[in-house]
């Protein structure tokens, strides 16, 4: 059921979750922009590991530490407490906080390992419009944060409908989550931000170059572009595939009629509080896999000289 | 300032988060003083009479008392009444007070001895009747003085009964009033229908005359009178309570009165619930105060059993009863330990009172049932003590709690038709009872936590008798059934002079966990050679249908347990074809009868478990029904919190008063099954 405040609620984790996900990722490729090429690039394998971990994995595991294994509260999940009502300022400030930090915090941890990682590449990236995808990731893992914590935002109801089997409609489920996705690439295209300068590409001069030694367009494309253009695509699909995958792990595995996936995760999650490595354990099969997939995209993906 | 901003923000982020973190974990309960409960539900609105789930039912028991109540050794424990008695009044009446005096004068005369034996306490005149005391009811000393007073000429009595109907009724005490009619008319008794039972020292002609006459007058027509007996002098059983008046106080600061107590058996008949207590409630005469701290509880006739219907009974104070009785808007005051100091449906919060020292808590916070993650968040964090799991609820399996189950309240038992073609023959009950496997039943009961049923009571009451079932022993059962005649066939199936051993097992529909429990039970007496479909019918046409008029092989039928030890609805051959009764069985055995109505006939309490017994053995022997599993509501309670509790134990069930009271009295003793 959307309402203005479950909007708002969700809205606000997700631009509490960017902001902070974009300094830490500004900050982390600012600190191994220094590193030696070897080092950089584990960095970037570490971070895209931690983006591409199932997020309910991550959360579940940090929940069952932080609840199950150390007795310290989440706010959200903890009902027997009276709130901030009856609580001095300050503790009412702090009961407001903890509110919202656990959730802003797991949020923003994939986001910040995507960006990270996007922005510590080979290609510096323009630093906004690269938000673009690691936005769509970000909404799409915002049900995840909602449901987990109970948290009374707009698409807390996503991950349950998607799993049950009664759900009417998988567009029906995500309705909300697509018009927020669709309302970031609106935000994103529509941002007043000056344009970078134009620099021709690797492409744009080997198609030149090929030009100017006498192929006709059509040959330069065939012989030096189609294949590199192909790689491309393919790369980008897997990268894809691999963002979906640790997308529908977090989600529970919806759609999986055998239900053994789901039913290994969700054992795993409810054991969370005494057993907080049971989660990871429960993921990292699909982790390796998503990982497996954007590497394979990296090694295809053509090099430029 | 780029940078500063971009390692700023997650530091600031990371600090404040740490200190908030920090601030809260110190904010954490860490009070002893109160206990955090979960329900399994929403935050209930405490009916007293109409508890929705066992964890209501506790709360309750917090809240509200009644006059006898259930120690933790399944005895009868003072509440508001700190004691009380049964007693025998014999009452004759005279032509004057002189006649009266008299009469006492001849019973005084009677030996020392004879008064002993007799158990006579004393004799009194009120006005023209002459009140003989006896220690006990239902002994033999009131006929005796009874036939001693003939000789002093009582006025004969004349039971007139009057069928007025619900709107005659207050013509009818109108008329009992009339100053032609006060000495007269000794007792004025309506039923549930507004038939009206009167008791008259005048003669039939005068009666009925008068009687004509005032309807008459009053525009309506004549009543049907119809004479049914006539006596020298009523017995009566008399129930006396003392009152606690100095820790059973409203919370007005009020005593409980006889008014209460009176005005809580009208409301309740009015209501019509607790049912078990409504058949005692019928024959109360009369409820009047005596002394300062004792309330009197007249009987109409002999029924020892009328002690069972105040047992757990909460007493309500008359004037909201008067007040509010019928809205039902607010929960009542009450007189138990503890009272509610803040209700709405996000908490309950119980306070104990200060008049009682039984409790070193200072809360019992009640908050509804929350999702089973937050569940378990808040037994990590300590911030919920006891929590009431639905069932199937993973919380069962949570290592953080520990369950203790709460008394026994109902059981699943299946009544056999003992007239139906296959199941009349003995043997076969008995082998069908000896093929059934009650512990697997229990360990499967679906979406459930159960333990073994008993036929007749509860077990651990002090008159409880043991185990009712018959041992799991396949073997035997077949042994039964080919000693009876019914041999199997090469399927399995049992036969008899070509007829299979067949029936339909009846079973209500819309609650699948019995449809699974009579599925189950088809399969094991499959194994014995019987051949049984289960049958769902409609709630609603179960009894008219089926029970009342015998159209049936088995019932699956789910029963509360009863304390009260009158047996005879369910199982007296007088029950049998009578409208209204319980006897769907059909049993009758002229045995069984004489056992059930000594039973329902105890009023000391102490014989009762001799009597049970002998009741349970005959029908064990007669086999009319099959046990199978029983309730098993349990609570569960965060480690550590309780330390002096004992650990769980499935035969030692738990309140909720025990569990907050600082000096837990001895827990609620159990037979195991097979002990």
């Amino acid at each position: 059921m959307l309402s203005a405040s479950s909007v708002a609620v969700s809205l606000a984790l997700f631009a509490g979750a960017l902001v902070l996900a974009f300094a830490t990722a500004q900050a982390f490729s600012l600190i191994t922009g220094g590193f030696p090429r070897w080092l950089r690039g584990t960095s970037v394998l570490v971070a895209k590991a931690i983006a591409l971990f199932p997020l309910s994995a991550l959360l579940w595991s940090a929940v069952g530490l932080w609840v199950g294994r150390w007795g310290l509260p989440v706010a959200s999940l903890m009902p027997a407490a009276e709130g901030a009502a009856g609580l001095d300022t300050v503790s009412r400030a702090a009961w407001e906080i903890w509110w919202w930090a656990p959730p802003v915090f797991l949020l923003a941890l994939p986001l910040a390992a995507d960006l990270g990682a996007r922005l510590t590449g080979p290609r510096r990236a323009n630093p906004w419009p690269v938000l673009l995808v690691p936005g769509w990731l970000g909404l799409a893992l915002l049900p995840v944060v909602e449901e987990a914590l109970h948290l009374p935002g707009a698409l807390a109801g996503v991950v349950t409908s998607l799993r049950s089997p009664a759900a009417p409609s998988v567009l029906v489920a995500v309705f909300p989550l697509l018009l927020l996705m669709l309302g970031w690439w609106v935000l994103v295209m529509a941002w007043p931000c000056k344009p970078p300068p134009h620099l021709p590409t690797a492409d744009d001069r080997i198609f030149e170059g090929a030009i100017a030694i006498g192929f006709s367009p059509e040959e330069a494309w065939r012989l030096h572009l189609r294949t590199p253009n192909l790689r491309r695509r393919l790369a980008n699909g897997l990268s894809l595939a691999a963002s979906l995958l640790a997308v529908w792990t977090a989600y529970g595995c919806p759609g999986d009629t055998s239900g053994a996936h789901p039913h290994r995760l969700e054992t795993a999650f409810q054991a969370a509080l005494h057993h907080p490595e049971a989660p990871l354990l429960a993921a990292w099969p699909y982790a390796l896999c998503a990982l497996s997939l954007w590497l394979l995209g990296r090694i295809i993906q053509p090099r430029h000289r | 300032m780029r940078r500063a901003l971009i390692f700023g923000i997650p530091l600031v982020a990371l600090g404040v988060a740490s200190w908030a973190a920090w601030h809260l974990q110190r904010l954490q309960p860490v009070s002893s003083g109160e206990v955090v409960m979960m329900l399994p539900g929403p935050v209930p609105s405490l009916n007293p009479y109409a508890p929705g789930d066992e964890s209501q039912r506790q709360l309750l028991d917090l809240l509200y008392q009644p006059l006898v109540r259930l120690d933790g050794q399944g005895r009868l424990a003072p509440a508001i009444a700190k004691s009380w008695t049964w007693r025998q009044h014999l009452t004759c009446w005279f032509a004057s007070p002189e006649a009266a005096q008299a009469a006492r004068q001849k019973l005084e005369q009677v030996a020392p001895q004879t008064r002993q034996a007799w158990l006579l306490e004393e004799a009194a005149v009120e006005g023209r009747a002459l009140v003989a005391r006896f220690a006990k009811p239902a002994e033999t000393g009131a006929d005796q003085a009874l036939q001693l007073l003939a000789g002093q000429a009582p006025l004969p009595l004349s039971f007139v009964r009057i069928e007025t109907g619900e709107e005659g009724r207050p013509l009818l005490e109108e008329f009992s009033r009339q100053p032609a009619q006060t000495a007269g008319t000794v007792r004025l008794w309506f039923d549930d229908h507004g038939t009206c039972e009167l008791v008259t020292t005048q003669p039939l002609l005068a009666l009925r005359e008068a009687l004509a006459e005032w309807f008459f007058q009053k525009g309506r027509s004549v009543p049907r009178m119809t004479p049914f007996a006539e006596v020298a002098g009523l017995l009566e059983p008399v129930l006396d309570f003392k009152l606690d008046v100095h820790s059973s106080t409203w919370p007005d600061g009020k005593a409980v009165s006889a008014a209460d107590v009176a005005a809580t058996v009208e409301h309740s008949r009015k209501l019509g619930y607790p049912a078990s207590s409504q058949e005692s409630f019928r024959h109360i005469q009369a409820i009047v105060a005596s002394g300062q701290d004792g309330i009197r509880v007249i009987y109409r006739r002999t029924y020892g059993a009328a002690l069972a219907s105040w047992v757990g009974l909460p007493i309500l104070p008359e004037s909201w009863i008067r007040k509010a009785g019928s809205s039902g808007a607010a929960p009542p005051p009450g007189t138990g330990e503890w009272q509610v100091s803040e209700a709405n449906e996000r908490r309950l919060v119980l306070r104990p009172k200060d008049s009682h020292g039984g409790s070193s808590l200072a809360s019992l916070r009640v908050i509804p049932a929350a999702p089973e993650l937050q569940a378990k968040v808040a037994l990590a964090t300590g911030t919920v003590d006891a929590v009431w799991p639905a069932a199937g609820s993973s919380l069962h399996q949570d290592p953080a709690l520990q369950f203790h189950p709460a008394p026994p309240r109902n059981r699943l038992l299946v009544l056999w038709n003992v007239r139906s073609s296959r199941l009349s023959e003995l043997p076969v009950r008995e082998a069908l009872s000896h093929a059934v496997n009650r512990e697997a039943l229990a360990q499967d009961s679906p979406g459930a936590a159960a333990r073994p049923g008993e036929i007749l009571f509860a077990p651990g009451l002090w008159f409880s008798p043991g185990p009712s079932a018959l041992p799991l022993n396949l073997s035997l059962a077949r042994q039964k059934l080919e000693a009876g005649g019914w041999l199997q066939d090469v399927s399995g199936i049992a036969k008899k002079g070509g007829q299979a051993l067949e029936f339909e097992l009846l079973v209500v529909t819309g609650n699948p966990l019995r449809e699974a429990l009579a599925g189950q039970l088809a399969g094991q007496w499959r194994e014995a050679g019987a051949q049984v479909t289960v049958k769902a019918v409609a709630p609603e046409s179960l009894v008219p249908d089926y029970l009342e008029p015998g159209r049936f092989d088995a019932v699956l039928l789910g029963l509360d347990y009863e304390l009260a030890w009158d047996q005879t609805a369910f199982w007296h051959s007088g029950q049998n074809q009578a409208r209204g009764g319980f006897n769907f069985s059909r049993l009758a055995d002229p045995q069984l009868d004489l056992l059930l109505e000594a039973l329902a006939g105890e009023f000391d309490t102490d014989r009762l478990s001799q009597r049970a017994q002998a009741l349970q053995d005959r029908l064990m022997f007669l086999q009319p029904a099959l046990p199978l599993i029983g309730d098993l509501q349990q609570i569960g309670l965060r480690n550590g919190k309780f330390p002096d509790l004992p650990a769980p134990d499935p035969s030692h069930p738990i309140t909720l008063r025990q569990i907050l009271r600082a000096d837990a009295p001895d827990l609620l003793k159990m037979r195991l099954p097979n002990e």
